[in-house]
C-alpha cells in the first residue's frame, strides 16, 4: 500500500491540482476520450519522473482527468 | 473589520519580520556549500541540492517582485476600471471611440479557436506536472505557474469574454493570498521544526512530509514550496493578463458614466 502512494504521491497531488484548475473551465469540456488518448499519448513521450519507475507520465494523465474532472463537477457555464 | 485585517496584517509582519531577523541573525556560509551540502546532508544529486533548497530565499524575493509588478499593473490599468478618461487622453482616443473592447479581438478566426480550447486544457496539465516536478527535474513552481497562466492567456486571446478557462477576480486573489501565505507559513514551520526559516525537512514523527521513493526522500517540503509558489505566480501571471484585457469592463464604464451625465 505505502509502495503504492510513494509511486503515484505525485499523480494524487496533480488530479487535485487538476480539479482546482478544471473547475474554472466554463462549459462542459466535450470529446472527453480524444483528450484522454492524446494525454495518453503525450505521457508515453514525457515519460515518468526520474527514480520512478513507472512506464508513462501518470501525474500527466491524472492532471488532465483531474481538469475534466473538476469541470464535470464545479464548472460554470459561459454567461455571456 | 479594518481594524481586524490591520491587527492580523501587523501580526503576520511582525511574524515574518522576525523570523527573517532571527535566521539571519544565525545564518553562516560555508566556502563550497554545495560539497558542505553533498557530503553530510544526503541529497541525491546536484539538480535537487541547487534547484530549490538553497535558493528558497531567491524564490521568496522572485515573488514579491512579482507582488509589486502585478500591483504596478493594477494601479496603471486597473484604477481604469474606474475612471478611464485618462487613457483615451493617453491614446489621443476620440470620446466616442470604442476600439478597444473585447469582444471585437474576441472574435478570432475559427482556427484558433480550434486550437486554443484542447491547447489551454493540455498547457494546463504541463504546467500541472512542471510545478509537480520542480524537485527532480528542471521546472518549479515559477516555470509551471507561468504555463499555467500561458494557457489562460491564450484562452483569452483566442475567445475574448466568452473564454471558457475563466479565472475571476475573487479566485485570483485567493491564490495570490494563499500562494504567498503558504510559502511563508512553510518557512516558519521549517523554522520550529530546524530552527531556521524555510529549513527543509523531510519527515514529522517518523511520517514522511513527501512520500517518494528513497533516492528522493530528501525532497521534504520543497514540492510543497513549489506548489505554493505555482499557485502564486499563476495568479500574478493571470492576474496582470486579466487587468491588461478587461477593457470591456471599462467601455461598459464609460457607457455607464455617459448616460448619467446625459
Amino acid at each position: 500500500m505505502m509502495e503504492v502512494i510513494v509511486s503515484y504521491y505525485p499523480a494524487i497531488l496533480a488530479l487535485l491540482f487538476g480539479i482546482l484548475m478544471g473547475s474554472k473551465f466554463r462549459g462542459k469540456i466535450k470529446h472527453l476520450l480524444s483528450y484522454l488518448v492524446l494525454a495518453l499519448i503525450i505521457a508515453y513521450f514525457l515519460k515518468a519522473f526520474p527514480y520512478y519507475n513507472l512506464p508513462i507520465s501518470f501525474s500527466y494523465v491524472s492532471a488532465v482527468v483531474g481538469i475534466i474532472i473538476g469541470n464535470r463537477l464545479f464548472g460554470k457555464k459561459i454567461y455571456e | 473589520m479594518s481594524s481586524k485585517r490591520d491587527l492580523v496584517v501587523a501580526i503576520s509582519f511582525f511574524i515574518f519580520g522576525a523570523s527573517i531577523l532571527y535566521s539571519l541573525a544565525n545564518m553562516h556560509v560555508n566556502p563550497g556549500v554545495n560539497i558542505v551540502y553533498l557530503n553530510h546532508y544526503i541529497v541525491p544529486n546536484y539538480v535537487c541540492a541547487i534547484i530549490f533548497d538553497w535558493r528558497a530565499y531567491d524564490t521568496l524575493g522572485e515573488c514579491l517582485v512579482l507582488v509589486v509588478a502585478v500591483m504596478v499593473s493594477w494601479i496603471v490599468f486597473g484604477k481604469s476600471l474606474y475612471d478611464n478618461s485618462y487613457l483615451k487622453e493617453v491614446f489621443h482616443a476620440p470620446e466616442s471611440d470604442d476600439y478597444i473592447t473585447l469582444q471585437r479581438w474576441g472574435d478570432y478566426t475559427p482556427i484558433i479557436k480550434f486550437l486554443a480550447y484542447p491547447m489551454s486544457i493540455l498547457m494546463v496539465a504541463l504546467g500541472i506536472l512542471t510545478v509537480l516536478g520542480g524537485h527532480i527535474t528542471p521546472g518549479g513552481g515559477f516555470q509551471g505557474g507561468a504555463l499555467i497562466a500561458s494557457g489562460f492567456i491564450l484562452s483569452i486571446i483566442a475567445f475574448g469574454s466568452k473564454s471558457p478557462l475563466w479565472f475571476d477576480h475573487k479566485f485570483l486573489e485567493r491564490m495570490e493570498a494563499l500562494g504567498a501565505l503558504g510559502y511563508l507559513l512553510l518557512g516558519v514551520a521549517g523554522m520550529f521544526i530546524g530552527g531556521y526559516y524555510l529549513f527543509n525537512f523531510t519527515q514529522i514523527n517518523g511520517i514522511p512530509v513527501f512520500p517518494a521513493p528513497k533516492d528522493i526522500i530528501t525532497a521534504g517540503i520543497i514540492p510543497y514550496l513549489n506548489i505554493v509558489v505555482g499557485l502564486k505566480v499563476l495568479a500574478g501571471l493571470s492576474t496582470a493578463a486579466f487587468l491588461l484585457s478587461c477593457e470591456k469592463v471599462i467601455i461598459e464604464k464609460i457607457s455607464k458614466s455617459e448616460e448619467k451625465l446625459e
